[in-house]
């Protein structure tokens, strides 16, 4: 009884802890209403009135249709080649023994050690060499090319738990190794591939410079948050078109987000079954 | 025979290439062309640049103290960070890896910095340590939030290791949750039917379990720490009086406020041989671990 | 199916982007290649080659340009001030131009990065804008020569355009408007603590501190965390009236002038120890926008900026009666004054493929009716054109009658070497939180002018 008991003092804590994580969205939510001198006096009180003015403004002022449409070409576009390629090269790098195949797993996850600053001059001189910038497809190839590290490496990580059994019991020709992946091994990725999609749907979501470096000044290829972040400088701030903003930028990704981790959970247990 | 090998390898290259392609396509073509700068002196913008052999990278070892407060800074947070973000993920991932509604909703509230822009948390975490200090100090008469946080060197330290464990600490649990879900649930349940208190069980059962979890997870919050960039940009600038200045940051305030591109090269690739040591070692560590367990 | 036709286009456009990534490195090649590009992704196709086509060769573009075809001009802008302004102003070209595009980036946060990224890739602005000075100098070879333009140049007051001239005194960029700094403060306050006089030495600032710390007032905000407004202070305090900016920073970079002997020079720590004494409890925490707020709601009588910040203050507290007080520096009135220069200025793309295009344009934005009156009246700043047109900013006809009195001179820290207020603004601030003395300070400022 005891032992029970000291487990839900740990999780009372946990979830009251929790708060101070949700805080930040409840501050942006009551500021957004406020008008910017409101909000640097009186940052932690409630607005004095709720009225949406400032969230119709934005929706129109910044073109939000556009911009929503544009950063979910770029999120769906990069999600859906990496759930392709990602686990793909996971799972033969995790099974193959051969020089090859360290060096193509080296290449891989040799960027998440590389800052992103020290490189983004020539990665954007890469990208106007072959005519991409300013294009929606040149932001499409560059954010896939970033996500794929970390995915790679994540699934990466997870394959060595799959029990090896279940591919060598086919036989092996090649175009049958093609279908075993796909009916076989990747239903048993799905719990790491959720985790996979949720971290690169909201990186995707939240870019602000990769959008800033390729897109360039075409105002029609720029995502959500690029557009906000334009109204800043050194000395002026635009708070209250800002914040509406973010609101409204978040609630996507905080809705798939709790849509999503659900799958983690059952994509789990599905596997599990199967397995 | 042959032909099996050709098969082999027709079917590693399908698997693997396309990946290999957007990689270097983004980043390591990009790093290697980057290179080239690194013996040149040039500001970044003009048509002509210096050829000057290693002496930027003689600087760098020898009239270069930022750079080397960056190194130390970057490092000591590095240890800060990665074992604080480890341990509280971790913790909250037991916790709300329980299939209840309350653990949902718990998971989506420390998921929350995760999905923030970073304009505004630097905004946000202006006002905590402002205003929202002093209504603090006020209530509780603790000196501890009269403090200048932000304003003190030492202290801001860690305001750069809360806000970024804060940040990310929603990232690690999903991992960990991931990890510790694929537990089979009879091995726990037999081991606690054996009369195994809870702590064993996560010890002698669980650990062992999400050890891949694990190293996933140190590995992305090492290479995060020495990579760490965006708080400083948004929030401390480096300061105040430089005591925040990271590498990436002292490489990108080369680069392009000093204008001295070559250097920033240089540095650049000084500071990823020096992070490969470091996470070659670490998964050397976390490797012998896992076969361990 | 729907599997397999997404795999399918997927390793087409795989196979593009290899080629793509593999030719990355050859700069001749790109034309082919985007061919590739363009069927492996129908949809993008249209917009990828209107793009790939502005940015191919000059010769290409030319032509095209010359055939009354649609053009595209690329405009970088630094600012995010008046961008309604802007906005309608763009609006109106566009229409007396048909066929036009004007493609804006404004690039207010990171300009200096993302206008370096641009340029090195090759997609190079037509018209850009970039600080005066010291940065302005690193674009010069990419410049348009205005020189001998002298239909337009002699629409520029003179010293507006001496910002904009190289080394050789060629005009490579033309001025915007003309930014002024000194101390801002409350009129209200300076009443309500019975300041009649402006203080203009230092003994008579510490009086005026004392004052309003007795009226229960915060005497200064000074924006500490910033160190771009502490290198801005600092430049006050090297000033050489009989030199003037220009002569005063090239003696300091020679060496001619050392720090430790400048006349004012160590006021600027006392100036700093009054503002930690007369100041908030956390110095280092006061950013822009809080020093702005507190000044506009009267709740810190002084603080150090310009009056870019003009439209912040409105938006805080548009009747706060403001002022500018020119920055007392020693025991002499004469020597404290304003610092006053059109510190952006705008350059054309010499290799522009819409040259004649692109000098229209910067022409209309810098001197045009619609020009005038996004800056007059969207900024809320004086020009660098000649007019007569009001201005709306408070705080710049304020400046005017102390530019009328002679009591400015230019600016120094665009001037100074690169990264100047980068490197010498901490200096500042760990003198502020004892972690330097003033000698230290001062031996730091010495080092880094006389490096270059």
């Amino acid at each position: 009884m005891k032992k029970v008991r000291k487990v839900s003092i740990l999780s009372v804590i946990i979830f009251l802890c929790s708060i101070f994580w949700l805080m930040p969205l409840l501050l942006i939510f009551i500021n957004s209403f406020k008008p910017y001198n409101d909000m640097m006096q009186h940052f932690l009180a409630l607005p004095e009135s709720w009225k949406l003015d400032m969230y119709i403004e934005t929706w129109t002022k910044f073109k939000f249709p556009m911009l929503i449409g544009n950063t979910l070409i770029y999120t769906i576009g990069t999600v859906l080649v990496i759930v392709l390629l990602a686990p793909m090269a996971a799972y033969k790098l995790a099974r193959t023994k051969s020089k090859l195949s360290v060096v193509c797993f080296g290449l891989i996850i040799m960027p998440m050690m590389v800052p992103f600053q020290s490189y983004m001059i020539t990665l954007t001189r890469l990208v106007a060499n072959v005519n991409l910038t300013g294009t929606r497809m040149g932001q499409t190839l560059v954010s896939i090319g970033l996500c794929m590290p970390l995915a790679v490496y994540m699934i990466h990580g997870f394959v060595k738990n799959v029990p090896l059994e279940l591919e060598e019991c086919a036989c092996i020709d090649g175009a049958s190794k093609v279908r075993i992946y796909f009916s076989i091994v990747l239903p048993l990725l799905k719990p790491i591939l959720t985790t996979v999609v949720v971290l690169d749907t909201l990186a995707t979501w939240n870019d602000i410079i990769t959008n800033q470096l390729i897109v360039g000044g075409n105002a029609k290829a720029m995502n959500i948050q690029n557009a906000l972040y334009m109204q800043f400088s050194a000395q002026t701030s635009d708070w209250e078109h800002a914040l509406p903003g973010i609101v409204m930028s978040m609630i996507p990704s905080l809705i798939f987000f709790v849509l999503m981790q659900k799958h983690i959970v059952g994509g789990v247990t599905a596997g599990a079954v199967k397995g | 025979m042959k032909n099996k090998k050709i098969n082999d390898f027709l079917l590693f290259a399908l698997f693997v290439f396309p990946a290999v392609a957007f990689v270097l396509f983004a980043t390591d073509i990009p790093f290697v062309m980057n290179m080239y700068y690194s013996v040149f002196d040039w500001n970044g913008v003009g048509k002509s640049m210096k050829f000057v052999g290693l002496d930027n990278f003689i600087k760098i070892f020898t009239n270069d103290k930022l750079f080397w407060k960056g190194v130390t800074f970057t490092l000591k947070f590095a240890v800060f960070y990665v074992v604080i973000v480890n341990i509280i993920s971790l913790t909250v991932a037991v916790v709300m890896s329980k299939e209840k509604k309350s653990s949902s909703v718990g998971r989506a509230f420390y998921y929350v910095p995760y999905i923030i822009s970073l304009t505004a948390i630097s905004l946000i975490w202006k006002f905590i340590f402002g205003p929202g200090f002093e209504a603090l100090y006020n209530i509780t008469g603790w000196e501890f939030f009269n403090w200048s946080w932000v304003g003190t060197p030492k202290l801001a330290f860690y305001v750069v290791v809360i806000m970024a464990v804060w940040q990310n600490v929603g990232f690690y649990m999903v991992n960990y949750i991931a990890g510790i879900i694929a537990v089979p649930k009879e091995l726990t349940e037999a081991a606690k039917i054996d009369g195994a208190n809870s702590f064993q069980v996560f010890r002698k059962i669980m650990v062992p379990m999400i050890m891949p979890a694990v190293s996933i997870c140190m590995l992305t919050s090492l290479t995060f720490a020495f990579k760490l960039f965006d708080i400083i940009m948004v929030f401390t600038k480096g300061g105040p009086a430089n005591s925040t200045v990271t590498v990436a940051y002292n490489i990108y305030k080369e680069a392009f406020v000093n204008n001295k591109y070559g250097m920033a090269t240089a540095k650049s690739l000084v500071f990823v041989v020096f992070v490969l040591i470091v996470t070659a070692i670490q998964l050397k560590v976390t490797k012998s671990k896992e076969v361990e367990a | 199916m729907v599997k397999k036709k997404l795999a399918v286009l997927l390793s087409a456009v795989m196979v593009a982007s290899m080629l793509a990534a593999c030719g990355g490195s050859d700069t001749q090649e790109p034309a082919a290649e985007s061919t590739n590009e363009d069927t492996a992704a129908s949809e993008e196709s249209a917009e990828a080659e209107s793009d790939g086509a502005s940015e191919e060769s000059a010769e290409s573009g030319e032509a095209s340009a010359a055939s009354g075809e649609e053009v595209t001009l690329k405009v970088f802008d630094a600012h995010a001030y008046g961008l309604d302004e802007y906005a309608e102003m763009v609006e109106a070209f566009e229409k007396d131009h048909p066929g036009v595009t004007i493609e804006v980036q404004h690039a207010a946060n990171d300009s200096n990065t993302l206008l370096q990224s641009r340029v090195n890739s090759g997609d190079i602005p037509d018209v850009f804008d970039v600080e005066s000075g010291t940065s302005a100098k690193m674009y010069y070879e990419y410049a348009y020569d205005w020189t001998d333009d002298t239909d337009v140049t002699s629409l520029f007051n003179e010293d507006a355009l001496e910002t904009g001239r190289d080394d050789d005194g060629r005009i490579k960029s033309l001025p915007w408007t003309y930014e002024n700094m000194g101390i801002l403060y409350n009129k209200d306050c300076f009443e309500q603590a019975g300041i009649t006089e402006l203080p203009t030495t230092m003994d008579e600032l510490e009086e005026a501190c004392k004052k309003l710390e007795a009226a229960g007032i915060t005497a200064f905000a000074m924006p500490a965390k910033e160190s771009w407004v502490l290198g801005q202070l600092a430049t006050h305090f090297m000033m050489d009236k009989s030199l003037d900016a220009e002569g005063t920073a090239n003696a300091l970079k020679s060496g001619e002038k050392q720090f430790a002997d400048l006349p004012n020079w160590n006021n600027l720590f006392r100036m700093l120890d009054l503002a930690i004494e007369y100041g908030p409890d956390k110095p280092l925490e006061i950013d822009w926008e809080t020093s702005e707020n507190m000044l506009a709601n009267g709740e810190a009588a002084m603080i150090h900026m310009g009056d870019w910040c003009q439209s912040t203050l409105d938006s805080f507290n548009a009747d706060a009666n403001l002022g500018f007080l020119p920055c007392p520096v020693g025991s002499s009135a004469d020597d404290c004054t304003l610092l006053s220069s059109c510190n952006w200025t705008y350059l054309v793309n010499k290799d522009s493929e819409n040259l004649e295009l692109a000098k229209e344009y910067l022409t209309y934005i810098l001197t045009s009716e619609m020009g005038q009156y996004w800056m007059c009246e969207g900024v809320g700043a004086v020009p660098g054109v000649k007019t007569d047109r009001e201005v709306s900013g408070k705080l710049a006809n304020d400046a005017k009658t102390y530019i009328a009195a002679a009591k400015t001179n230019g600016w120094i820290h665009t001037i100074a070497p690169t990264s100047y207020s980068d490197v010498c603004g901490p200096y500042l601030q760990a003198y502020m939180t004892g972690d330097m003395s003033a000698e230290e300070v001062t031996q730091g400022f010495q080092e880094f002018w006389t490096a270059q």
